[in-house]
C-alpha cells in the first residue's frame, strides 16, 4: 500500500509537514492528550456498568452536554452502543466486540 | 472530462443549483456547477422529512444528487469556489479554485478507513455540530461525491489515514488549483444562511444547551441524527415538553431582519407532527404571531397538527430562562386567555430561526443586492429569475426566503431565462458571422 | 438478484428495531432462489447506495435487480438509469413501493408489517424472473407547444417556449388577452401599473415569429402523446370587421353586467374590455348576444358567429387556465343581500372607476368607515362554513388576499385619509418579499387590527335604518383576550380568495386531474412541480394553486423548462409498457379493437401467409397506454402488455403465497 513513495520518505514528509503546521500540531496534541483522557474514563465507567450522560457527566466532571458529545463520538463509531433507558435518560454501554 | 467551455455556470449546489444545472442540461445545454462545500445537496440534505408531503427529504434529495453527477451535460466542481469573473464578447470568463481536500478524488473511494484510522475528534457541521465526526472524513454517508475530505486545520499529522488509505489517495501536498472556463451564462443559486441561535440575548444568546435552532431539530429527527433519535443536547434527556419560538429572526426589527422568512410555520408545524410520531406522550406547544400556512396542501397541514394535539398559543416570547434542572422558563405575553404575562416551562426549546442572506454578489458578480441584503429582482412581477446584469440570473433563495417547493419552480424559471439568453447569444453570433457554420447545442 | 432494500416498515423513532426488521427481511429473501444477493441501506437511493447496486451488477454478475422502497413514481426512474449505467438493460428492474403499501400502513404493526414486505418483496422477485428486455419507444417530436389560457402565466410560458426556439400556438377562450391581472390597477411589490406591465409582455408575445394567438379560441379535442398530440381548435368570430367595428359598437343598445369591472357597470355585447386592450379591435360577446339586429343609421346589421375549426400538432401542451375570485355565495357575510358588502376585487375596480378626487361612496352615502374581512372563501372549516356546490369547504389558503388586503388599505389610505379602516383576519400571511412592508405601513397608518378564530367567525349585519351605519361587523377578539367587538360600518370588503376556473371539459379531454382543493395535480411538489400525470401536458399558474403574479410568472417559466426539456431534443421517449400480439396465437376475432378505449391503438390488418389470407391485430405502441383491456378481451390469450405479462403477474401471485415457514430462518 506505499505506492511509490517508501515509508522512509513519507515519514520525511510528515516531519517536514509538522514542523510546517507547528501551531496547528500543538493545539491538536493537547486536544487528542484530552478526548483520549475522556475517552478512556468513559469506555472504563462502562466497562462497569452501564451508565447515563448526566451520570458519566458527574463521574467525569463534565457538563452534561460535553459528556453527551463525548458519548455520541464513541457511539458514531461503534466504540460503545445505546443501551435501555433508565428513567428519561438512554444508558450506554461498551459495544459488541464485532462492531468494534 | 473538464471542458473550458460552458453554456451555463450554476453558482451553488443546494436544491435550487442543482435542479437549475438538470432543467439546463435535460434541453441539451452544458453545464459547470461549483458547490463551494464539500458536496452538493445544500441545505436541503440536511433535513428529515419534507412538508407537506413527509416525504424522507433524502429521497427527494439523493436522488437529484445523483443525477446531477451523472448527468453527461454537467461538469460538477465540488469544494470550489468562483474566484473571479471577466466578460467580453465571447461570454463570462470564469476562474475557480479548486479547494484542496488532501485526498485524491481521483482515488478515493469513500470507504472512510482513514476516518476510522484518525484519532482526532471533531464536532460534526453536518449534525451542526451534536455529534462528532473525525478530521478526514466522508462529509455525510449521501455526500456527493463520495471522496474524504481532511480537516487540515486540526490534523495531528500523524500519518495514521494515509496508511489505512488502501488507495494512496492521502495527499498531504496537495495545493489549492485554479481552473478557467468560459460560460455564455451565470445562474446564481447561492442560498441563504440560517439566523445565528445566538443572535437573540434575551433567548439565551446560544448559551443554553437545551435551546436550539430549527435546523438542528431537523438533524435530531433525521434517522442518520446525531443521537438516532430526538434528545435534548444538554444532557441527553428525552424530552416530554417541546416549545416552538416562532420569528426568532424573523419579522423582527431588532434584528434588523424585518421580513418574514416564509418556511419557519411550516417546519415548526412539520416538526411538531415527526416529534409526535416518536414521542407520542411528549406536549408540543407553539408560540407564534401569525401562522403563515400559505402553501399548496399547507393550510390543511396546520389544521391536522392542531387535530393531532399540537398546542398552538398566539404570543410573543420576551425571554427565555433555564433552571436548576436545564429546564427552560419562558416569560411570554400571551394573547389567548388571560390578559397577563405568563411563565411556561418546557425541556427543551426549538427557535423558528429565519433565513438571513449569505452571500453578496456585488463583488465578484456585480450584481446587486437589495436592502434587504438578498439578490435584487428588478423585475420582480413579470421575471423573478432576472437581475441587475444582464446574463447572470438568480435562483431560490438568493432571491429571498422560499421553501422548497418555491426554490424548485424558481430554478426552473431561472433555467428558462438562461436558456433564452443562451439562444439569444446564439442567434446573435450566427447573424454577426454568417460564414461560420450554424452553432448546434451539442447534446451531452 | 440484488434487494437494496430501504423499507420503513416500523416505526421510525424506534431506528434499531427497523434496521433489525428490514435485515431481517433481506436475509429471508437472500434465501429465495435464484437470489444472489439482498441487502438493506437507509437510503438506496443515494449516490453510494446506487454504486453498491453498480457494482454488484458488474462484480456479481447480478442481472435483475429488485427494489422494495418508496413508491416508484419517487425512484422507478432513478434505479432504471442505476442499472443502465452498469450495463443492464433498463426493464431488468422492478420496484416494489414499500412505504406506501406497507409500512405506512401498517407502522403500528411490526410483525404484520415485515410479514408483508416480504411477500411483496417475494412476489416482485419471482416477476423479476420474467422480466424481459425491453426498448423505450422513441418517436419524433414536434418542437411546438400549445398554450391554454392567455393571462400572465400562459403569456410567459409562451413567451420562454418561443425565446427557446420552438413554435407557439397560444390560445385564449375570450376574445382578449390578459387574463386576470388585467383587471389590477397597481401591483405588488413593485407599485407598478398592472396594465403597463402586461401590455409590455403581451406586445412581446404578439411580435415574436415564432408565437401564433388565436383568441375566443378553445381546445375541442386531443389525441396522441408527448411530441404528438393531434389537437382540434374551434375559435369563434370576432364578429366585426376593423373598417366597421366602432361604428358598430356605437350604434349597439344591448347591455349586459360588465365582469370586467366584477358587474358594477355595464357594457355593451360589442366591447373592449379596457383601453389598450389586445387585440385592440372590439369583439361581440356571443354568450350575451340576444341576436337582434343593430340599427345603423339605415341599416339593421344581424352579427354571425361562424366559428371556425383549427388543427394542429403539438409536441406539449401548457395548461394555464387560471383562476375566479371566490364568489360569496347569497347572505355569506352579507354579501348579495345588503349593497354595502362588496368583494376587494369589486373594490379595486370601484377604485380604480372613481375619478381622482372624488370621495368614496356606496349606495348613495360618503364612507367613513370600512371594514376589510380576510379569508372569505378560503380556510374554511368543515361544520363552521357553508360547503360549496359541490359539498366541500375551501380549506386551503389562497395565498395572496392578505397582501392584496393590505395593499389596498395603503391606497385607501392614501386616497381618503378621513377613512378609518377595521382590518377583521384570522392571521396576516404577508410572506412574500417586501409584503411585511406593506403590514408595517398599514399599522402605521392607524389600521384598527382585529383578529378572530377560525372556528367563530365574524357576523356581518345590516343595522335598522336611522343607525349611524348601514351594518355592524361583530366578532370575538383575540387581540383584547376575547372580548366581543361590534364594529359598525359603511363598508365591507371581502378579501374574497381563489378558486381554479372551471374547465371540467379540458379536463376530462386532457385526461389530467384535479386534486381534492380542485385545484390541477402537480405528480409531486418538488420532483416533479409543473408536471401532469399525462406525459407532455404541464401546468402554469393559478390553474395549479393560488399565486401572486410573480409565483405565476415563475411557473409558467418553470413549465417552459419543462416543455425544453421534453422537446428541444425533437424526439421523446415512451415507456414499452403497451401491448403486444403473439401472432401465431392470434385468430383476428377483433375482440381486442372493440374494447379498445384509445384511438389508433389496436387494428385488424390483413396479412397474406402462405398464400392464405389472414386478419390479426396489430398495435400502434405510441397510441397505446397499456391499459390492458385488450388482453383481457382477447379470447385465445394471443395479447400481453410488455413488462406486465400474465405469466408475471402468476408468478406474482405465487410470490405473494410464499410460505412464511419454509422462508424464515429459525431465530436463535
Amino acid at each position: 500500500m506505499m505506492g511509490t513513495v517508501s515509508a522512509r520518505e513519507r515519514s520525511e514528509m510528515l516531519k517536514e509537514l509538522r514542523q510546517q503546521h507547528q501551531a496547528t500540531v500543538d493545539r491538536t496534541q493537547t486536544l487528542l492528550r484530552e478526548q483520549k483522557k475522556i475517552h478512556q474514563a468513559i469506555c472504563k465507567a462502562l466497562k462497569e456498568e452501564e451508565r447515563t450522560a448526566p451520570e458519566i457527566a458527574e463521574l467525569l466532571e463534565l457538563s452534561p452536554a460535553e459528556a453527551l458529545w463525548h458519548l455520541t463520538a464513541l457511539k458514531r463509531y461503534n466504540i460503545i452502543a445505546e443501551s435501555d433507558m433508565r428513567g428519561e435518560y438512554f444508558l450506554y454501554r461498551m459495544a459488541d466486540q464485532e462492531a468494534g | 472530462m473538464v471542458l473550458d467551455t460552458y453554456d451555463a455556470l450554476v453558482v451553488g449546489g443546494g436544491i435550487s443549483g442543482m435542479q437549475s444545472a438538470l432543467d439546463l442540461a435535460n434541453q441539451g445545454y452544458r453545464v459547470a456547477l461549483v458547490e463551494r462545500s464539500e458536496s452538493i445537496g445544500g441545505k436541503m440534505i440536511q433535513l428529515s422529512k419534507v412538508f407537506p408531503t413527509l416525504d424522507c427529504c433524502s429521497c427527494i434529495t439523493t436522488p437529484k444528487m445523483s443525477a446531477v453527477a451523472h448527468h453527461h451535460g454537467i461538469q460538477l466542481f465540488t469544494y470550489s469556489e468562483v474566484q473571479q469573473i471577466l466578460e467580453d464578447s465571447d461570454g463570462f470568463h470564469v476562474d475557480i479554485l479548486k479547494k484542496p481536500r488532501y485526498v485524491r478524488d481521483d482515488l478515493c473511494t469513500g470507504c472512510r478507513q482513514c476516518e476510522y484510522a484518525c484519532p482526532i475528534y471533531v464536532p460534526n457541521p453536518y449534525d451542526l455540530e451534536l455529534s462528532a465526526t473525525k478530521a478526514v472524513r466522508v462529509p455525510f454517508s449521501t455526500a456527493v461525491p463520495q471522496t474524504a475530505v481532511l480537516d487540515i486545520e486540526n490534523c495531528l499529522f500523524c500519518g495514521k489515514c494515509e496508511k489505512a488509505c488502501p488507495v494512496d489517495a492521502i495527499d498531504l501536498a496537495q495545493a489549492p488549483e485554479i481552473k478557467h472556463l468560459r460560460a455564455t451564462t451565470i445562474v446564481l443559486a447561492t442560498g441563504y444562511e440560517i439566523t445565528q441561535r445566538d443572535a437573540k440575548a434575551e433567548y439565551g444568546a446560544g448559551r443554553l444547551p437545551n435551546v436550539i435552532d430549527g435546523l438542528m431539530m431537523e438533524r435530531l429527527l433525521a434517522p442518520t441524527g446525531p443521537y438516532g433519535r430526538v434528545l435534548r443536547p444538554g444532557d441527553g434527556k428525552e424530552p416530554e415538553s417541546i416549545a416552538y419560538v416562532q420569528c426568532a429572526g424573523s419579522r423582527d426589527e431588532t434584528l434588523g431582519v424585518e421580513y418574514c422568512s416564509r418556511v419557519c410555520c411550516m417546519y415548526a408545524i412539520k416538526q411538531a407532527m415527526l416529534i409526535s410520531g416518536s414521542l407520542p406522550l411528549a406536549d408540543i406547544t407553539i408560540y407564534y404571531m401569525d401562522i403563515r400556512t400559505f402553501g399548496k396542501g399547507y393550510e390543511q397541514f396546520y389544521q391536522n397538527a392542531r387535530t393531532m394535539g399540537v398546542e398552538f398559543v398566539k404570543g410573543k416570547v420576551a425571554s427565555i430562562t433555564q433552571d436548576e434542572n436545564q429546564n427552560l422558563v419562558l416569560r411570554l405575553e400571551a394573547m389567548d386567555g388571560k390578559p397577563e404575562v405568563a411563565e411556561r416551562t418546557h425541556d427543551l426549546v426549538v427557535l423558528s430561526v429565519g433565513m438571513l442572506p449569505q452571500y453578496d454578489p456585488k463583488t465578484l458578480y456585480a450584481v446587486s443586492p437589495a436592502e434587504d441584503g438578498f439578490v435584487q429582482q428588478p423585475s420582480p412581477n413579470l421575471a423573478p429569475s432576472l437581475t441587475d446584469r444582464h446574463g447572470i440570473f438568480v435562483a431560490g433563495t438568493a432571491a429571498g426566503p422560499m421553501d422548497i417547493v418555491d426554490s424548485i419552480v424558481m430554478a426552473g424559471a431561472a433555467a428558462a431565462s438562461a436558456a433564452g439568453y443562451i439562444e439569444e447569444r446564439l442567434m446573435r453570433t450566427n447573424e454577426q458571422v454568417p460564414e461560420s457554420p450554424v452553432m448546434e447545442v451539442t447534446h451531452g | 438478484m440484488d434487494d437494496g432494500s430501504a423499507p420503513r416498515a416500523v416505526d421510525e423513532n424506534q431506528q434499531a428495531d427497523a434496521d433489525n426488521d428490514c435485515k431481517l427481511v433481506a436475509r429471508t429473501l437472500a434465501r429465495l432462489p435464484n437470489v444472489v444477493v439482498s441487502r438493506t441501506n437507509m437510503s438506496m437511493c443515494s449516490d453510494s447506495g446506487q454504486s453498491i447496486i453498480e457494482q454488484d451488477i458488474k462484480e456479481l454478475g447480478v442481472n435483475r435487480v429488485v427494489i422494495g422502497a418508496c413508491a416508484p413514481s419517487l425512484h422507478e426512474a432513478t434505479f432504471r438509469q442505476t442499472v443502465e449505467r452498469a450495463g443492464l438493460n433498463r426493464y431488468y428492474y422492478h420496484h416494489v413501493g414499500l412505504r406506501e403499501q406497507d409500512s405506512w400502513v401498517h407502522g403500528h404493526d411490526r410483525i404484520l408489517a415485515t410479514e408483508k414486505a416480504i411477500r411483496l418483496m417475494a412476489a416482485g422477485i419471482a416477476k423479476a424472473r420474467l422480466l424481459e428486455p425491453l426498448e423505450a419507444i422513441r418517436l419524433p417530436a414536434e418542437k411546438h407547444a400549445l398554450v391554454i389560457g392567455g393571462g400572465v402565466a400562459g403569456l410567459k410560458a409562451a413567451l420562454a417556449i418561443a425565446r427557446r426556439d420552438m413554435r407557439v400556438t397560444l390560445i385564449e377562450k375570450t376574445p382578449f388577452l390578459g387574463g386576470r391581472m388585467a383587471q389590477l390597477e397597481r401591483i405588488f411589490p413593485s407599485g407598478e401599473h398592472a396594465r403597463t406591465v402586461l401590455g409590455g409582455l403581451i406586445h412581446e408575445v404578439a411580435d415574436h415569429p415564432r408565437i401564433t394567438i388565436h383568441v375566443g379560441t378553445q381546445l375541442t379535442s386531443i389525441s396522441g402523446y408527448v411530441g404528438d398530440f393531434k389537437i382540434q381548435l374551434t375559435k369563434q368570430s370576432r364578429g366585426v370587421t376593423p373598417e366597421q367595428a366602432e361604428q358598430l359598437m356605437d350604434c349597439c343598445s344591448q347591455y349586459v353586467p360588465d365582469e370586467f369591472n366584477y358587474g358594477l357597470t355595464q357594457r355593451k355585447v360589442i366591447y373592449r374590455p379596457y383601453d389598450g386592450c389586445y387585440p385592440s379591435l372590439p369583439a361581440v360577446d356571443w354568450e350575451h348576444y340576444d341576436g337582434s339586429p343593430i340599427t345603423c343609421g339605415s341599416e339593421r346589421i344581424v352579427l354571425k358567429n361562424d366559428p371556425e375549426t383549427l388543427d394542429l400538432s403539438a409536441g406539449a401542451v401548457v395548461v394555464a387556465t387560471g383562476f375566479n375570485p371566490y364568489e360569496p355565495a347569497a347572505g355569506e357575510y352579507g354579501y348579495g343581500v345588503i349593497p354595502e358588502v362588496i368583494t376587494l376585487p369589486q373594490l379595486i375596480r370601484k377604485l380604480a372607476l372613481l375619478e381622482a378626487g372624488a370621495s368614496l361612496e356606496i349606495n348613495g352615502h360618503p364612507v367613513r368607515d370600512i371594514v376589510m374581512l380576510h379569508c372569505v372563501g378560503s380556510r374554511q372549516i368543515e361544520g363552521v362554513h357553508e360547503p360549496q356546490p359541490d359539498g366541500q369547504v375551501n380549506d386551503y389558503c389562497s395565498r395572496v388576499c392578505c397582501t392584496a388586503t393590505m395593499y389596498e388599505c395603503i391606497e385607501l389610505k392614501e386616497r381618503f385619509p378621513e377613512i378609518n379602516l377595521f382590518d377583521v383576519h384570522e392571521d396576516i400571511r404577508t410572506y412574500g418579499r417586501g409584503h411585511e412592508e406593506f403590514y408595517r405601513q398599514t399599522l402605521e397608518d392607524g389600521t384598527v387590527m382585529l383578529r378572530y378564530q377560525g372556528e367563530n367567525p365574524p357576523v356581518v349585519e345590516a343595522l335598522p335604518s336611522g343607525d349611524s351605519h348601514p351594518l355592524v361587523v361583530r366578532l370575538r377578539d383575540r387581540l383584547t383576550w376575547g372580548e366581543e367587538v361590534e364594529v359598525p360600518a359603511d363598508l365591507v370588503v371581502l378579501a374574497v380568495g381563489m378558486m381554479p376556473r372551471l374547465v371540467n371539459d379540458l379536463v376530462e379531454m386532457l385526461k389530467i386531474s384535479p386534486g381534492k382543493d380542485r385545484f390541477l395535480l402537480e405528480v409531486h411538489p418538488k420532483l416533479r412541480p409543473v408536471e401532469t400525470s399525462v406525459s407532455g401536458v404541464v401546468l402554469a399558474g393559478t390553474a395549479q394553486g393560488p399565486m401572486s403574479i410573480q409565483e405565476s410568472a415563475a411557473a409558467a417559466e418553470a413549465a417552459a423548462a419543462k416543455v425544453a426539456c421534453l422537446l428541444s431534443q425533437g424526439r421523446v421517449e415512451l415507456e414499452p409498457f403497451v401491448a403486444r400480439v403473439n401472432p401465431e396465437l392470434c385468430e383476428g376475432t377483433g375482440a381486442c379493437v372493440e374494447v379498445c378505449a384509445y384511438e389508433n391503438a389496436i387494428s385488424l390488418r390483413t396479412i397474406r401467409q402462405n398464400g392464405s389470407e389472414k386478419r390479426h391485430a396489430v398495435v400502434s405502441p405510441a397510441n397505446c397506454s397499456g391499459c390492458g383491456n385488450c388482453v383481457s378481451a382477447c379470447p385465445h390469450g394471443a395479447i400481453d402488455v410488455q413488462g406486465w405479462t400474465l405469466k408475471q403477474f402468476d408468478a406474482m401471485v405465487d410470490g405473494l403465497a410464499i410460505d412464511m415457514f419454509d422462508v424464515l430462518e429459525v431465530e436463535k
